[in-house]
């Protein structure tokens, strides 16, 4: 059997977990790493034996790949998105997959025409964790989901300027407004505060520091999901999902360690690695054999209009109807 | 020693429990206990040797001599009674809220600011000392971000409907809101959605089991207060601020204060409604500016709550008044 031939632009912290569980699976070959930093391009590519680029287009004009991922920063989606449809090539994307709404929706638009496999690394979907508060929750929706995403300032230097990443809630909290939709349904209108905090980051550190969206889902659910950014560590990461007589929270300390607490007691506590998980899951489906993509672009089109209207709101302090996706789904 | 005479209307839990108080003060006469319900006047005034029990506080009023009166009553029973209070120039302490409605406490502290009596409010959890440490903390770097809780169950009494409680973000959490206006300013702006979840077991709630707001603050720091009924015990009921590289967890019994590396937990000690009722009882025997929760300052954070239950029925945001002088 040939093996997958895969690319990987974008050679950060997150490509890294990507690219180590690609190359524990012997029907992946990945052929060619990308990264404007070409040393740190040149150093991914030497571990992998594959060939490196310093642009990720260059990449895609010059390889013959079965699929992509896609590990660039928020504000360098679009063109390779676009490349990737032109080429007919199924592809894997980083959480946020656009800085707005619109370069997303553009992107959806060739997705679904020419009906291309994708996945989108909104990896807590994929946690036993998540699978077993499903279970405990049953089939109703919670009434009250409150979200925290109270944590430090990460390194990056694009972090902390909003034209690059979007600010906390887009970069971040994403993925509390992801599974905030997996557990409560389709949110229609959200209202969303920031606070904007000068700091000893330079000029061009314009994110907000703290913020709060209030979510009105359509099954009348409510959420409640604030961030910060100004702490000096990881403080809490969590949703607590609010039904009657009980309480069922999940907590991620780091990205291999989630938690599950029902009315205060420890439940599970999880070592999974969720990126290894959803690679797998997309290897799979790429390869015929699976179907348990559980987050195609569309689905996270949805997630990302979530936030993008709660931004919205932010910046312009006023409750904003969420918009959907363009693609509105039948209620 | 002069002893200070107290009449208390209300003989409920809130009631006994400053009763208890002022009786262990050697300068504080409790004269006489009125309820509505003869028989908890009675026991009430039992405790208090000499006191005496009335089942119409009018009557008390009448009949009693007194330096200043509690008003330990439900929400739905304020208003003629505040206001006949007032009328006879009485110190008056209340209990919060300060009424189910924004009309009839706007209208009290209009009679209250001419009177100028001395009054105080029931937030007793100004009064805690983890309190007066979270000041501190935050005082040269300010709270951006708020969360306040009030995750509970459904109290077992009768009036807490709509109409005669005000709802649980009035009754209850107006503690967390209080709070954070002392620990972060003024609010000006609140944003809010509620939610009913009827259940079996309480067929008559006519109130909202889910009250979340988002808020602003005039010194730019945002907020959210959630509130909920639905759980049978108190899951998290208290204030979270967080600073520049600092968070701070205030609840009842305990601060928990984080800076990074390392976490440390201060239980809360004293007794926060015996330096409540002290402070009342000072300024009634003519100190000033004892009371940290005036009518007053008590009905701001009465603009709060009742201007988010205000939001929520409206569907968008509410300016709240926050000029210190009265509405009038």
């Amino acid at each position: 059997m040939s093996r997958l031939k895969i690319g990987c632009i974008g050679t950060g912290f997150i490509a890294g977990r990507h690219l180590g569980a690609l190359a524990a699976m012997p029907e992946v070959e990945i052929v060619a790493v990308a990264d404007p930093v070409v040393e740190r391009a040149d150093a991914a590519a030497l571990g992998l034996g594959a060939r490196a680029y310093d642009d990720g287009l260059a990449l895609l004009a010059a390889e013959e790949l079965d699929a992509l991922w896609l590990c660039v920063p928020p504000f360098a989606h679009g063109p390779l998105e676009r490349a990737a449809l032109a080429a007919d090539l199924p592809f894997f994307v980083e959480k946020p997959i656009g800085l707005d709404l619109a370069t997303a929706q553009e992107v959806a638009t060739g997705v679904r025409a020419r009906g291309l496999l994708t996945a989108v690394g909104y990896h807590w979907r994929y946690l036993d964790v998540v699978a077993q508060v499903r279970g405990v929750l049953g089939d109703g929706a919670p009434p009250l989901l409150l979200g925290e995403w109270l944590d430090a300032t990460p390194r990056a230097r694009w972090w902390s300027r909003r034209d690059e990443s979007g600010g906390q809630m887009v970069e971040q909290t994403t993925h509390l407004f992801d599974l905030a939709r997996l557990f409560g349904g389709e949110v229609v209108s959200v209202r969303a505060a920031e606070e904007m905090m000068t700091r000893e980051l330079g000029a061009e550190a314009d994110v907000p520091t703290a913020s709060t969206a209030m979510l009105r889902f359509a099954s009348g659910a409510i959420g409640s999901i604030s961030s910060t950014c100004l702490l000096q560590g990881r403080y809490r990461v969590s949703l607590r999902l609010v039904v009657p007589g009980s309480v069922v929270e999940l907590h991620e300390r780091g990205l291999c360690d989630h938690e599950l607490r029902i009315d205060g007691v420890q439940v599970t506590r999880s070592a999974q690695d969720p990126v290894a998980t959803e690679d797998r899951a997309f290897v799979d489906a790429l390869l015929g054999r699976g179907d348990d993509v559980r987050v195609p672009y569309e689905e996270a089109l949805r997630t990302h209009a979530l936030v993008c209207a709660a931004d919205c709101s932010a910046r312009t302090d006023r409750p904003v109807t969420v918009e959907g996706t363009g693609h509105q789904m039948a209620p | 020693m002069t002893s200070t005479k107290i009449g208390v209307v209300g003989a409920g839990v809130i009631a006994r429990r400053h009763v208890r108080t002022l009786s262990r003060f050697p300068d504080v006469q409790v004269r006489a206990v009125a309820d509505v319900q003869a028989e908890r006047a009675q026991d009430l005034a039992a405790t208090v040797g000499g006191a005496h029990a009335y089942d119409d506080p009018h009557l008390m009023l009448d009949q009693e001599q007194l330096d200043a009166v509690y008003l330990c009553v439900p929400p739905f029973a304020h208003g003629e009674l505040d206001l006949e209070v007032v009328r006879r120039g009485l110190p008056m302490f209340v209990e919060k809220p300060i009424a189910a409605d924004l009309a009839t406490a706007e209208r009290i502290a209009v009679a209250v600011e001419q009177a100028g009596q001395v009054t105080g409010v029931g937030h007793h959890w100004r009064w805690l000392d983890t309190v007066e440490a979270a000041r501190e903390l935050l005082a040269d770097n300010p709270a951006r971000l708020v969360s306040g809780y009030w995750l509970d169950s459904t109290p077992p009494i009768r009036w807490w409907q709509q109409a005669t409680s005000g709802g649980q973000f009035v009754e209850q959490t107006v503690h967390i809101v209080d709070l954070a206006r002392v620990l972060v300013g003024e609010i000006e702006e609140v944003f809010a959605y509620t939610a009913r979840t009827p259940r079996t077991a309480f067929p008559d709630m006519d109130t909202a089991e889910v009250t979340a707001a988002t808020v602003r603050f005039t010194n730019g720091a945002v907020g959210s207060f959630t509130s909920t009924c639905l759980l049978g015990w108190p899951h998290r009921i208290g204030l979270d601020l967080f600073a520049d590289g600092l968070a701070v967890e205030l609840s009842e019994k305990q601060m928990r204060v984080n800076i990074g590396p390392g976490e440390t937990v201060v239980a809360a000690s004293g007794d926060p409604f015996e330096r409540e009722d002290r402070a009342f009882i000072d300024e009634v025997q003519g100190a000033r500016d004892r009371t940290r929760t005036t009518y007053a300052e008590a009905l701001r954070t009465h603009r709060i709550t009742t201007g988010v239950l205000r939001s929520a029925a409206q569907g968008r945001p509410v300016l709240i008044e926050t000029s210190r002088d009265g509405d009038v």
